[in-house]
Protein backbone atom coordinates (compact mmCIF):
# COMPACT_ATOMS: atom_id res chain seq x y z
CA UNK A 1 0.00 0.00 0.00
CA UNK A 2 2.81 2.43 0.88
CA UNK A 3 4.54 1.65 -2.40
CA UNK A 4 1.30 2.54 -4.15
CA UNK A 5 1.11 5.83 -2.25
CA UNK A 6 4.74 6.68 -3.09
CA UNK A 7 4.22 5.74 -6.73
CA UNK A 8 1.15 7.93 -7.03
CA UNK A 9 2.39 10.83 -4.92
CA UNK A 10 6.04 11.02 -5.90
CA UNK A 11 5.71 9.51 -9.38
CA UNK A 12 8.33 6.91 -8.51
CA UNK A 13 8.10 3.12 -8.96
CA UNK A 14 10.00 2.23 -5.85
CA UNK A 15 10.46 3.85 -2.45
CA UNK A 16 13.56 6.04 -2.73
CA UNK A 17 15.80 6.63 0.22
CA UNK A 18 14.90 10.28 0.45
CA UNK A 19 11.23 9.40 0.76
CA UNK A 20 11.68 8.19 4.33
CA UNK A 21 10.68 11.64 5.53
CA UNK A 22 7.66 11.52 3.24
CA UNK A 23 6.61 8.15 4.67
CA UNK A 24 7.08 9.41 8.21
CA UNK A 25 4.74 12.31 7.51
CA UNK A 26 1.88 10.09 6.29
CA UNK A 27 -1.25 9.66 8.39
CA UNK A 28 -0.97 5.89 8.21
CA UNK A 29 -3.89 5.03 10.54
CA UNK A 30 -6.30 7.16 8.53
CA UNK A 31 -4.83 5.89 5.28
CA UNK A 32 -5.49 2.30 6.37
CA UNK A 33 -9.05 3.15 7.35
CA UNK A 34 -9.68 4.90 4.02
CA UNK A 35 -8.26 2.00 2.03
CA UNK A 36 -10.28 -0.52 4.02
CA UNK A 37 -13.43 1.51 3.34
CA UNK A 38 -12.52 1.72 -0.35
CA UNK A 39 -12.19 -2.09 -0.41
CA UNK A 40 -15.71 -2.34 1.02
CA UNK A 41 -14.83 -3.52 4.52
CA UNK A 42 -18.09 -3.13 6.49
CA UNK A 43 -16.37 -2.77 9.88
CA UNK A 44 -14.17 -0.02 8.48
CA UNK A 45 -17.25 1.76 7.10
CA UNK A 46 -18.92 1.54 10.46
CA UNK A 47 -15.89 3.12 12.08
CA UNK A 48 -15.64 5.75 9.36
CA UNK A 49 -19.28 6.75 9.71
CA UNK A 50 -19.07 6.84 13.50
CA UNK A 51 -16.06 9.12 13.29
CA UNK A 52 -16.67 11.37 10.32
CA UNK A 53 -20.41 11.38 9.56
CA UNK A 54 -21.35 14.35 11.74
CA UNK A 55 -18.14 16.21 10.92
CA UNK A 56 -18.86 15.82 7.23
CA UNK A 57 -22.39 17.17 7.55
CA UNK A 58 -21.22 20.10 9.67
CA UNK A 59 -18.45 20.97 7.22
CA UNK A 60 -20.84 20.69 4.25
CA UNK A 61 -23.36 23.00 5.91
CA UNK A 62 -20.61 25.51 6.72
CA UNK A 63 -19.31 25.43 3.13
CA UNK A 64 -22.73 25.73 1.49
CA UNK A 65 -24.00 28.18 4.15
CA UNK A 66 -27.30 26.39 3.90
CA UNK A 67 -28.47 23.28 5.71
CA UNK A 68 -30.43 21.85 2.79
CA UNK A 69 -27.69 22.43 0.23
CA UNK A 70 -25.16 21.21 2.79
CA UNK A 71 -27.09 17.94 3.23
CA UNK A 72 -27.30 17.52 -0.50
CA UNK A 73 -23.58 18.20 -0.86
CA UNK A 74 -22.63 15.78 1.93
CA UNK A 75 -24.88 13.05 0.51
CA UNK A 76 -23.35 13.50 -2.91
CA UNK A 77 -19.83 13.23 -1.48
CA UNK A 78 -20.89 10.17 0.54
CA UNK A 79 -22.04 8.51 -2.65
CA UNK A 80 -18.64 9.22 -4.24
CA UNK A 81 -16.82 7.97 -1.16
CA UNK A 82 -18.84 4.77 -1.06
CA UNK A 83 -18.58 4.27 -4.79
CA UNK A 84 -21.53 4.07 -7.14
CA UNK A 85 -19.66 2.67 -10.13
CA UNK A 86 -18.12 -0.78 -10.41
CA UNK A 87 -14.84 -1.98 -11.88
CA UNK A 88 -14.68 -4.93 -14.27
CA UNK A 89 -13.96 -7.28 -11.36
CA UNK A 90 -17.14 -6.10 -9.62
CA UNK A 91 -15.44 -4.03 -6.92
CA UNK A 92 -16.67 -0.51 -6.24
CA UNK A 93 -14.73 2.56 -7.36
CA UNK A 94 -14.48 4.61 -4.19
CA UNK A 95 -13.14 8.15 -3.98
CA UNK A 96 -11.49 7.17 -0.71
CA UNK A 97 -9.03 5.22 -2.83
CA UNK A 98 -7.50 8.53 -3.91
CA UNK A 99 -6.70 9.57 -0.32
CA UNK A 100 -2.93 9.35 0.12
CA UNK A 101 -2.63 10.20 3.79
CA UNK A 102 -0.57 13.35 3.19
CA UNK A 103 -2.91 15.39 5.35
CA UNK A 104 -5.51 14.32 7.89
CA UNK A 105 -8.51 12.41 6.56
CA UNK A 106 -10.79 15.07 8.03
CA UNK A 107 -8.94 17.83 6.18
CA UNK A 108 -9.05 15.80 2.97
CA UNK A 109 -12.81 15.33 3.37
CA UNK A 110 -13.27 19.09 3.80
CA UNK A 111 -11.25 19.71 0.65
CA UNK A 112 -13.30 17.14 -1.29
CA UNK A 113 -16.48 18.85 -0.08
CA UNK A 114 -15.17 22.26 -1.11
CA UNK A 115 -14.10 20.96 -4.53
CA UNK A 116 -17.46 19.33 -5.07
CA UNK A 117 -19.30 22.46 -3.97
CA UNK A 118 -17.30 24.76 -6.24
CA UNK A 119 -17.41 22.41 -9.23
CA UNK A 120 -21.00 21.27 -9.02
CA UNK A 121 -23.30 23.43 -6.91
CA UNK A 122 -21.91 26.83 -7.77
CA UNK A 123 -21.60 26.13 -11.46
CA UNK A 124 -25.27 25.16 -11.53
CA UNK A 125 -26.26 28.55 -10.18
CA UNK A 126 -23.89 30.54 -12.31
CA UNK A 127 -24.41 31.56 -15.82
CA UNK A 128 -20.71 32.18 -16.21
CA UNK A 129 -17.75 30.59 -14.46
CA UNK A 130 -15.60 32.51 -12.06
CA UNK A 131 -12.70 32.79 -14.48
CA UNK A 132 -14.97 33.97 -17.24
CA UNK A 133 -16.65 36.43 -14.92
CA UNK A 134 -13.40 38.25 -14.23
CA UNK A 135 -13.63 41.10 -16.64
CA UNK A 136 -10.26 41.35 -18.28
CA UNK A 137 -11.41 44.05 -20.67
CA UNK A 138 -9.82 47.39 -19.95
CA UNK A 139 -11.62 49.09 -17.09
CA UNK A 140 -12.30 52.79 -17.05
CA UNK A 141 -9.25 53.32 -14.91
CA UNK A 142 -7.21 50.94 -16.98
CA UNK A 143 -7.89 52.76 -20.21
CA UNK A 144 -5.20 55.22 -19.32
CA UNK A 145 -2.64 52.46 -18.78
CA UNK A 146 0.05 52.84 -21.33
CA UNK A 147 1.67 49.88 -23.03
CA UNK A 148 4.91 50.66 -21.19
CA UNK A 149 3.17 50.65 -17.85
CA UNK A 150 1.39 47.37 -18.59
CA UNK A 151 4.63 45.80 -19.78
CA UNK A 152 6.57 47.07 -16.76
CA UNK A 153 3.92 45.82 -14.33
CA UNK A 154 3.73 42.41 -15.99
CA UNK A 155 7.51 42.10 -15.87
CA UNK A 156 7.62 43.13 -12.21
CA UNK A 157 4.86 40.65 -11.34
CA UNK A 158 6.62 37.88 -13.25
CA UNK A 159 9.79 38.49 -11.24
CA UNK A 160 7.97 37.87 -7.96
CA UNK A 161 8.01 34.49 -6.28
CA UNK A 162 4.92 32.32 -6.62
CA UNK A 163 4.09 32.86 -2.94
CA UNK A 164 4.25 36.63 -3.40
CA UNK A 165 1.98 36.49 -6.46
CA UNK A 166 -0.41 34.25 -4.52
CA UNK A 167 -0.47 36.78 -1.70
CA UNK A 168 -1.23 39.67 -4.06
CA UNK A 169 -3.94 37.72 -5.89
CA UNK A 170 -5.60 36.66 -2.64
CA UNK A 171 -5.55 40.22 -1.28
CA UNK A 172 -6.23 42.39 -4.31
CA UNK A 173 -8.33 40.07 -6.50
CA UNK A 174 -10.19 37.86 -4.05
CA UNK A 175 -10.47 40.48 -1.33
CA UNK A 176 -9.42 38.01 1.33
CA UNK A 177 -8.63 39.44 4.72
CA UNK A 178 -5.14 39.34 6.16
CA UNK A 179 -6.27 36.71 8.68
CA UNK A 180 -7.66 34.49 5.90
CA UNK A 181 -4.45 34.77 3.89
CA UNK A 182 -2.48 34.11 7.05
CA UNK A 183 -4.42 30.89 7.61
CA UNK A 184 -3.72 29.79 4.03
CA UNK A 185 0.01 30.39 4.38
CA UNK A 186 0.33 29.33 8.00
CA UNK A 187 1.53 32.76 9.05
CA UNK A 188 0.28 35.43 11.40
CA UNK A 189 -1.77 38.26 9.91
CA UNK A 190 0.83 40.82 10.99
CA UNK A 191 3.43 38.89 9.00
CA UNK A 192 1.11 38.93 5.99
CA UNK A 193 0.58 42.67 6.46
CA UNK A 194 4.34 43.35 6.54
CA UNK A 195 4.94 41.16 3.51
CA UNK A 196 2.21 42.93 1.56
CA UNK A 197 3.73 46.30 2.36
CA UNK A 198 7.17 45.06 1.37
CA UNK A 199 5.97 43.49 -1.89
CA UNK A 200 3.97 46.53 -2.99
CA UNK A 201 6.86 48.86 -2.17
CA UNK A 202 9.25 46.63 -4.08
CA UNK A 203 6.83 46.35 -7.02
CA UNK A 204 6.56 50.11 -7.22
CA UNK A 205 10.34 50.42 -7.35
CA UNK A 206 10.63 47.73 -9.99
CA UNK A 207 7.89 49.21 -12.16
CA UNK A 208 9.50 52.66 -12.02
CA UNK A 209 12.89 51.13 -12.80
CA UNK A 210 11.52 49.30 -15.82
CA UNK A 211 9.70 52.41 -17.03
CA UNK A 212 12.96 54.36 -16.78
CA UNK A 213 14.72 51.62 -18.74
CA UNK A 214 12.16 52.02 -21.49
CA UNK A 215 13.11 55.69 -21.86
CA UNK A 216 10.58 57.40 -19.60
CA UNK A 217 11.89 60.09 -17.26
CA UNK A 218 11.89 59.07 -13.60
CA UNK A 219 9.58 61.89 -12.56
CA UNK A 220 7.11 60.98 -15.26
CA UNK A 221 7.34 57.32 -14.29
CA UNK A 222 6.58 58.21 -10.70
CA UNK A 223 3.61 60.29 -11.80
CA UNK A 224 2.29 57.30 -13.75
CA UNK A 225 1.99 55.49 -10.44
CA UNK A 226 0.17 58.36 -8.84
CA UNK A 227 -0.25 56.70 -5.48
CA UNK A 228 2.25 57.09 -2.72
CA UNK A 229 3.34 53.80 -1.23
CA UNK A 230 2.39 55.14 2.21
CA UNK A 231 -1.23 55.07 1.07
CA UNK A 232 -0.85 51.38 0.42
CA UNK A 233 0.57 50.95 3.89
CA UNK A 234 -2.47 52.75 5.24
CA UNK A 235 -4.78 50.45 3.30
CA UNK A 236 -3.12 47.40 4.79
CA UNK A 237 -3.26 48.92 8.24
CA UNK A 238 -6.93 49.83 7.77
CA UNK A 239 -7.64 46.27 6.76
CA UNK A 240 -5.92 44.95 9.84
CA UNK A 241 -7.79 47.36 12.09
CA UNK A 242 -11.12 46.48 10.50
CA UNK A 243 -10.45 42.81 11.13
CA UNK A 244 -9.65 43.51 14.76
CA UNK A 245 -12.84 45.52 15.06
CA UNK A 246 -14.93 42.75 13.55
CA UNK A 247 -13.26 40.19 15.80
CA UNK A 248 -13.96 42.33 18.87
CA UNK A 249 -17.61 42.65 17.81
CA UNK B 1 -3.43 57.33 -14.47
CA UNK B 2 -4.37 54.26 -12.44
CA UNK B 3 -3.22 53.87 -8.86
CA UNK B 4 -0.89 51.00 -8.07
CA UNK B 5 -3.59 48.82 -6.44
CA UNK B 6 -5.85 49.34 -9.49
CA UNK B 7 -2.99 48.52 -11.80
CA UNK B 8 -2.14 45.39 -9.81
CA UNK B 9 -5.77 44.22 -9.84
CA UNK B 10 -5.96 44.75 -13.57
CA UNK B 11 -2.70 42.95 -14.36
CA UNK B 12 -3.28 40.15 -11.83
CA UNK B 13 -6.74 39.56 -13.30
CA UNK B 14 -5.16 39.20 -16.74
CA UNK B 15 -3.00 36.35 -15.39
CA UNK B 16 -5.93 34.40 -13.93
CA UNK B 17 -7.03 31.20 -15.59
CA UNK B 18 -3.60 30.55 -17.09
CA UNK B 19 -2.77 27.78 -14.61
CA UNK B 20 -2.70 24.22 -15.90
CA UNK B 21 -4.27 21.13 -14.36
CA UNK B 22 -5.87 21.57 -10.97
CA UNK B 23 -4.18 19.82 -8.03
CA UNK B 24 -6.04 16.90 -6.46
CA UNK B 25 -7.75 17.08 -3.08
CA UNK B 26 -4.82 15.27 -1.45
CA UNK B 27 -2.31 17.97 -2.39
CA UNK B 28 -4.66 20.82 -1.49
CA UNK B 29 -5.45 19.23 1.87
CA UNK B 30 -1.74 18.72 2.54
CA UNK B 31 -1.10 22.36 1.61
CA UNK B 32 -3.87 23.50 3.96
CA UNK B 33 -2.28 21.37 6.70
CA UNK B 34 1.13 22.95 5.95
CA UNK B 35 2.58 19.50 5.40
CA UNK B 36 3.75 19.76 1.78
CA UNK B 37 7.49 19.62 1.09
CA UNK B 38 8.98 22.99 0.14
CA UNK B 39 9.40 22.22 -3.56
CA UNK B 40 5.88 20.89 -3.97
CA UNK B 41 4.49 23.79 -1.96
CA UNK B 42 6.17 26.29 -4.28
CA UNK B 43 4.79 24.50 -7.30
CA UNK B 44 1.30 24.50 -5.84
CA UNK B 45 1.55 28.19 -4.90
CA UNK B 46 2.40 28.94 -8.52
CA UNK B 47 -0.85 27.30 -9.55
CA UNK B 48 -2.84 28.96 -6.77
CA UNK B 49 -1.56 32.41 -7.76
CA UNK B 50 -3.23 31.98 -11.13
CA UNK B 51 -6.25 29.86 -10.29
CA UNK B 52 -9.16 31.57 -8.48
CA UNK B 53 -11.09 28.29 -8.30
CA UNK B 54 -8.40 26.50 -6.32
CA UNK B 55 -7.92 29.53 -4.08
CA UNK B 56 -11.62 29.42 -3.33
CA UNK B 57 -11.50 25.69 -2.59
CA UNK B 58 -8.54 26.25 -0.28
CA UNK B 59 -10.35 29.09 1.44
CA UNK B 60 -13.51 27.02 1.94
CA UNK B 61 -11.40 24.14 3.30
CA UNK B 62 -9.77 26.40 5.86
CA UNK B 63 -12.99 28.25 6.73
CA UNK B 64 -14.54 25.02 7.95
CA UNK B 65 -11.45 23.93 9.82
CA UNK B 66 -11.79 23.85 13.59
CA UNK B 67 -9.98 26.99 14.68
CA UNK B 68 -6.51 26.52 16.07
CA UNK B 69 -4.01 29.13 17.01
CA UNK B 70 -1.40 30.07 14.46
CA UNK B 71 1.30 28.65 16.68
CA UNK B 72 -0.49 25.30 16.50
CA UNK B 73 -0.53 25.46 12.73
CA UNK B 74 3.05 26.38 12.16
CA UNK B 75 5.31 25.09 14.90
CA UNK B 76 8.85 24.89 13.59
CA UNK B 77 10.84 21.80 14.39
CA UNK B 78 13.45 23.90 16.23
CA UNK B 79 10.98 25.73 18.46
CA UNK B 80 12.78 24.62 21.62
CA UNK B 81 15.98 26.19 20.34
CA UNK B 82 14.18 29.46 19.64
CA UNK B 83 12.76 29.39 23.14
CA UNK B 84 16.22 28.77 24.55
CA UNK B 85 17.56 31.81 22.69
CA UNK B 86 14.93 34.01 24.30
CA UNK B 87 15.32 32.78 27.83
CA UNK B 88 17.31 35.85 29.00
CA UNK B 89 14.88 38.22 27.36
CA UNK B 90 12.03 36.44 29.13
CA UNK B 91 13.86 36.61 32.47
CA UNK B 92 14.51 40.34 31.99
CA UNK B 93 10.87 40.94 31.11
CA UNK B 94 9.73 39.11 34.24
CA UNK B 95 12.17 41.18 36.32
CA UNK B 96 10.82 44.43 34.80
CA UNK B 97 7.23 43.42 35.48
CA UNK B 98 8.12 42.51 39.04
CA UNK B 99 9.89 45.86 39.54
CA UNK B 100 6.86 47.76 38.24
CA UNK B 101 4.55 45.72 40.43
CA UNK B 102 6.56 46.40 43.60
CA UNK B 103 7.32 50.07 42.95
CA UNK B 104 3.98 51.52 44.08
CA UNK B 105 4.22 49.74 47.44
CA UNK B 106 6.31 52.69 48.65
CA UNK B 107 3.06 54.68 48.87
CA UNK B 108 1.81 54.61 52.46
CA UNK B 109 -0.68 51.82 52.84
CA UNK B 110 -3.09 54.00 54.78
CA UNK B 111 -3.74 55.90 51.58
CA UNK B 112 -5.54 52.99 50.04
CA UNK B 113 -7.54 50.99 52.58
CA UNK B 114 -8.87 47.67 51.39
CA UNK B 115 -12.62 47.39 50.90
CA UNK B 116 -14.23 46.05 54.07
CA UNK B 117 -16.39 43.59 52.14
CA UNK B 118 -13.42 41.59 50.86
CA UNK B 119 -10.81 41.55 53.59
CA UNK B 120 -9.89 37.89 53.34
CA UNK B 121 -9.07 37.81 49.60
CA UNK B 122 -5.46 38.78 48.90
CA UNK B 123 -6.08 40.02 45.31
CA UNK B 124 -9.38 40.57 43.56
CA UNK B 125 -10.15 42.19 40.23
CA UNK B 126 -13.59 43.62 39.70
CA UNK B 127 -15.00 44.64 36.36
CA UNK B 128 -16.91 47.81 37.09
CA UNK B 129 -18.85 50.22 34.97
CA UNK B 130 -16.98 53.51 34.53
CA UNK B 131 -19.69 55.40 36.43
CA UNK B 132 -19.40 53.00 39.32
CA UNK B 133 -15.64 53.15 39.35
CA UNK B 134 -15.26 56.90 39.63
CA UNK B 135 -16.69 57.51 43.12
CA UNK B 136 -14.49 54.72 44.42
CA UNK B 137 -11.41 56.37 42.97
CA UNK B 138 -12.37 59.85 44.21
CA UNK B 139 -13.00 58.56 47.71
CA UNK B 140 -9.58 57.05 47.69
CA UNK B 141 -7.98 60.23 46.49
CA UNK B 142 -9.36 62.25 49.39
CA UNK B 143 -7.55 60.02 51.82
CA UNK B 144 -4.42 59.87 49.78
CA UNK B 145 -1.54 62.15 50.64
CA UNK B 146 -0.50 62.18 46.98
CA UNK B 147 -3.43 63.19 44.76
CA UNK B 148 -1.32 63.41 41.60
CA UNK B 149 -1.95 59.93 40.24
CA UNK B 150 -5.64 60.49 39.54
CA UNK B 151 -5.14 63.73 37.61
CA UNK B 152 -5.91 62.24 34.17
CA UNK B 153 -9.24 60.81 35.27
CA UNK B 154 -11.43 63.94 34.85
CA UNK B 155 -10.06 64.23 31.33
CA UNK B 156 -11.14 60.68 30.63
CA UNK B 157 -14.69 61.40 31.76
CA UNK B 158 -15.02 64.11 29.11
CA UNK B 159 -14.44 61.77 26.20
CA UNK B 160 -17.58 61.71 24.07
CA UNK B 161 -16.72 58.47 22.26
CA UNK B 162 -17.36 54.98 23.55
CA UNK B 163 -16.23 54.65 27.14
CA UNK B 164 -13.21 52.47 27.69
CA UNK B 165 -13.72 49.60 30.04
CA UNK B 166 -12.15 50.43 33.39
CA UNK B 167 -10.89 47.62 35.54
CA UNK B 168 -9.87 48.52 39.04
CA UNK B 169 -7.54 46.09 40.70
CA UNK B 170 -7.89 46.25 44.46
CA UNK B 171 -5.27 44.23 46.30
CA UNK B 172 -5.82 44.09 50.04
CA UNK B 173 -4.03 47.09 51.54
CA UNK B 174 -2.03 47.38 48.37
CA UNK B 175 -1.66 50.08 45.76
CA UNK B 176 -4.31 50.84 43.21
CA UNK B 177 -3.82 49.81 39.61
CA UNK B 178 -5.96 51.06 36.76
CA UNK B 179 -6.21 49.18 33.52
CA UNK B 180 -7.75 51.10 30.66
CA UNK B 181 -8.92 49.06 27.69
CA UNK B 182 -10.10 51.10 24.70
CA UNK B 183 -13.04 49.10 23.44
CA UNK B 184 -12.83 49.94 19.75
CA UNK B 185 -9.42 50.95 18.46
CA UNK B 186 -9.55 53.45 15.65
CA UNK B 187 -7.10 53.36 12.77
CA UNK B 188 -6.60 57.10 12.98
CA UNK B 189 -6.08 56.65 16.69
CA UNK B 190 -3.25 54.29 15.87
CA UNK B 191 -1.42 57.17 14.24
CA UNK B 192 -1.34 59.00 17.53
CA UNK B 193 0.52 56.12 19.12
CA UNK B 194 4.25 55.68 18.67
CA UNK B 195 5.08 53.57 15.64
CA UNK B 196 7.92 51.08 15.91
CA UNK B 197 10.50 51.08 13.19
CA UNK B 198 10.18 47.38 12.41
CA UNK B 199 6.74 47.78 10.90
CA UNK B 200 4.80 46.04 13.65
CA UNK B 201 1.54 47.74 14.40
CA UNK B 202 1.12 48.87 17.97
CA UNK B 203 -1.07 46.65 20.11
CA UNK B 204 -4.18 48.75 20.58
CA UNK B 205 -6.06 46.20 22.59
CA UNK B 206 -4.91 47.43 25.95
CA UNK B 207 -2.53 49.71 27.76
CA UNK B 208 -1.78 49.19 31.40
CA UNK B 209 -0.98 51.94 33.82
CA UNK B 210 -0.28 51.53 37.47
CA UNK B 211 -0.75 54.46 39.84
CA UNK B 212 2.92 55.31 39.64
CA UNK B 213 3.01 54.93 35.89
CA UNK B 214 0.22 57.47 35.46
CA UNK B 215 2.68 60.16 36.53
CA UNK B 216 5.08 59.29 33.80
CA UNK B 217 5.07 61.78 30.96
CA UNK B 218 5.85 59.04 28.45
CA UNK B 219 2.44 57.40 28.84
CA UNK B 220 0.34 58.59 25.87
CA UNK B 221 -3.04 58.29 27.61
CA UNK B 222 -3.84 62.00 27.65
CA UNK B 223 -2.66 62.34 24.05
CA UNK B 224 -4.70 59.32 23.17
CA UNK B 225 -7.88 60.72 24.70
CA UNK B 226 -7.31 64.12 23.11
CA UNK B 227 -6.87 62.40 19.75
CA UNK B 228 -10.12 60.50 20.22
CA UNK B 229 -11.90 63.73 20.99
CA UNK B 230 -10.39 65.37 17.92
CA UNK B 231 -11.42 62.42 15.75
CA UNK B 232 -14.97 62.65 17.12
CA UNK B 233 -15.12 66.32 16.22
CA UNK B 234 -13.74 65.69 12.77
CA UNK B 235 -16.31 63.01 11.97
CA UNK B 236 -18.78 64.67 9.66
CA UNK B 237 -21.62 62.21 9.28
CA UNK B 238 -22.76 58.92 10.73
CA UNK B 239 -25.12 56.48 9.07
CA UNK B 240 -27.49 53.81 10.33
CA UNK B 241 -30.37 51.61 9.19
CA UNK B 242 -33.06 51.85 11.78
CA UNK B 243 -34.81 50.36 9.69
CA UNK B 244 -34.99 53.51 7.52
CA UNK B 245 -31.75 55.01 6.32
CA UNK B 246 -30.73 57.68 8.79
CA UNK B 247 -27.87 60.13 8.94
CA UNK B 248 -26.36 62.23 11.70
CA UNK B 249 -24.12 65.19 11.04
CA UNK B 250 -23.48 66.14 14.66
CA UNK B 251 -21.71 63.08 15.94
CA UNK B 252 -24.89 61.11 16.64
CA UNK B 253 -26.85 63.64 18.69
CA UNK B 254 -29.61 64.10 16.14
CA UNK B 255 -30.61 61.83 13.29
CA UNK B 256 -32.62 62.50 10.18
CA UNK B 257 -34.15 60.05 7.76
CA UNK B 258 -32.64 60.04 4.28
CA UNK B 259 -35.01 59.34 1.41
CA UNK B 260 -33.86 56.72 -1.05
CA UNK B 261 -35.09 57.09 -4.64
CA UNK B 262 -37.02 53.80 -4.56
CA UNK B 263 -39.34 52.28 -2.02
CA UNK B 264 -37.29 49.24 -1.01
CA UNK B 265 -36.53 47.49 2.24
CA UNK B 266 -32.89 48.08 3.06
CA UNK B 267 -30.72 45.50 4.79
CA UNK B 268 -27.13 46.59 4.24
CA UNK B 269 -25.12 49.78 4.52
CA UNK B 270 -21.45 50.56 4.11
CA UNK B 271 -19.53 53.81 3.86
CA UNK B 272 -16.05 54.79 2.86
CA UNK B 273 -15.36 58.50 3.07
CA UNK B 274 -18.11 60.28 1.19
CA UNK B 275 -18.99 57.11 -0.71
CA UNK B 276 -22.12 55.42 0.69
CA UNK B 277 -23.52 52.04 -0.43
CA UNK B 278 -26.93 50.69 0.51
CA UNK B 279 -28.55 47.42 -0.50
CA UNK B 280 -31.77 45.61 0.19
CA UNK B 281 -34.58 43.43 -1.08
CA UNK B 282 -34.67 42.12 -4.66
CA UNK B 283 -31.07 43.01 -5.35
CA UNK B 284 -31.65 46.73 -4.85
CA UNK B 285 -28.31 48.53 -4.68
CA UNK B 286 -27.71 52.27 -4.52
CA UNK B 287 -24.54 54.30 -4.42
CA UNK B 288 -23.89 57.88 -3.41
CA UNK B 289 -20.55 59.56 -3.93
CA UNK B 290 -21.49 62.81 -2.18
CA UNK B 291 -22.32 61.60 1.31
CA UNK B 292 -25.94 60.82 0.53
CA UNK B 293 -26.98 63.95 -1.37
CA UNK B 294 -27.54 62.12 -4.65
CA UNK B 295 -28.17 58.41 -5.20
CA UNK B 296 -27.55 56.27 -8.23
CA UNK B 297 -29.11 52.81 -8.65
CA UNK B 298 -26.55 50.12 -9.48
CA UNK B 299 -27.63 47.10 -11.50
CA UNK B 300 -25.63 43.89 -11.27
CA UNK B 301 -26.54 41.39 -14.00
CA UNK B 302 -27.51 37.94 -12.66
CA UNK B 303 -27.70 39.13 -9.07
CA UNK B 304 -30.83 37.70 -7.49
CA UNK B 305 -32.26 37.93 -4.00
CA UNK B 306 -31.76 40.35 -1.17
CA UNK B 307 -28.43 42.01 -0.50
CA UNK B 308 -27.71 41.40 3.17
CA UNK B 309 -24.18 42.69 3.58
CA UNK B 310 -21.95 45.30 1.94
CA UNK B 311 -18.30 45.91 2.68
CA UNK B 312 -16.82 48.98 1.02
CA UNK B 313 -13.16 48.83 1.94
CA UNK B 314 -12.35 51.91 -0.10
CA UNK B 315 -13.91 53.87 -2.94
CA UNK B 316 -13.01 51.18 -5.46
CA UNK B 317 -13.14 47.89 -3.57
CA UNK B 318 -16.67 46.76 -2.70
CA UNK B 319 -17.85 43.31 -1.72
CA UNK B 320 -21.44 42.32 -1.09
CA UNK B 321 -23.29 39.20 -0.07
CA UNK B 322 -26.78 38.09 -0.97
CA UNK B 323 -29.24 36.11 1.09
CA UNK B 324 -28.56 33.05 -1.04
CA UNK B 325 -24.90 33.17 -0.04
CA UNK B 326 -23.49 34.57 -3.28
CA UNK B 327 -20.65 37.03 -2.99
CA UNK B 328 -20.07 39.75 -5.56
CA UNK B 329 -17.08 41.99 -5.78
CA UNK B 330 -16.08 45.09 -7.63
CA UNK B 331 -12.61 46.54 -7.70
CA UNK B 332 -13.40 49.60 -9.77
CA UNK B 333 -15.95 51.47 -7.72
CA UNK B 334 -18.94 49.41 -8.88
CA UNK B 335 -18.44 49.69 -12.65
CA UNK B 336 -17.76 45.97 -13.11
CA UNK B 337 -18.83 43.17 -10.82
CA UNK B 338 -17.87 39.54 -10.65
CA UNK B 339 -19.23 36.70 -8.58
CA UNK B 340 -16.84 34.86 -6.25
Amino acid sequence: MLEDVVRRSLSSDRIPRESTQFLDSLHVDELLLARACARGDEAAWEQFLGFYREKLYRAATAIARSESIGRELADSVYADLYGTRLREDGSRISKLDSYMGRGSLEGWLRTVLAQDYVNRFRSERRSVSFVESIDTRPHESAISETAELTHATDAALAALSSEERFLLAAYYLDGRTLAEIGRMLGAHESTVSRRLEKITASLRKQIIKKLCESGIARREAEQMLDVDVRELNMNVREGLTQERRSESI
Amino acid sequence: MPSLPQLLRSRLAARQGLAGDHPDADRLAAFAAQSLPAQERTSLLKHLAECPTCREILSLTLETEPRASVSDLHVPATSHIAWWKWRWAAATAVACVAAIAFWPQKVPQTALPSPPSRPSVPMQIDHLQPQAAQPEIRRTVKKSPAPKPVAPLPERTQIPLEEPEVVVAKPAAAPLAIIVQPSAPDDRLAEALPKPANGFLPDQSKSVASQAMLDRPRLPLSNLFAKRKQIANETKSLWTLNPDLQKSEDGGQTWRTVQVPANVTLYALSTSGSSVWIGGADGALFHSIDDGLHWKPVKIPNLAGAIISIDARDENWIKLKTKSGDQWQSTDGGVHWYRQ
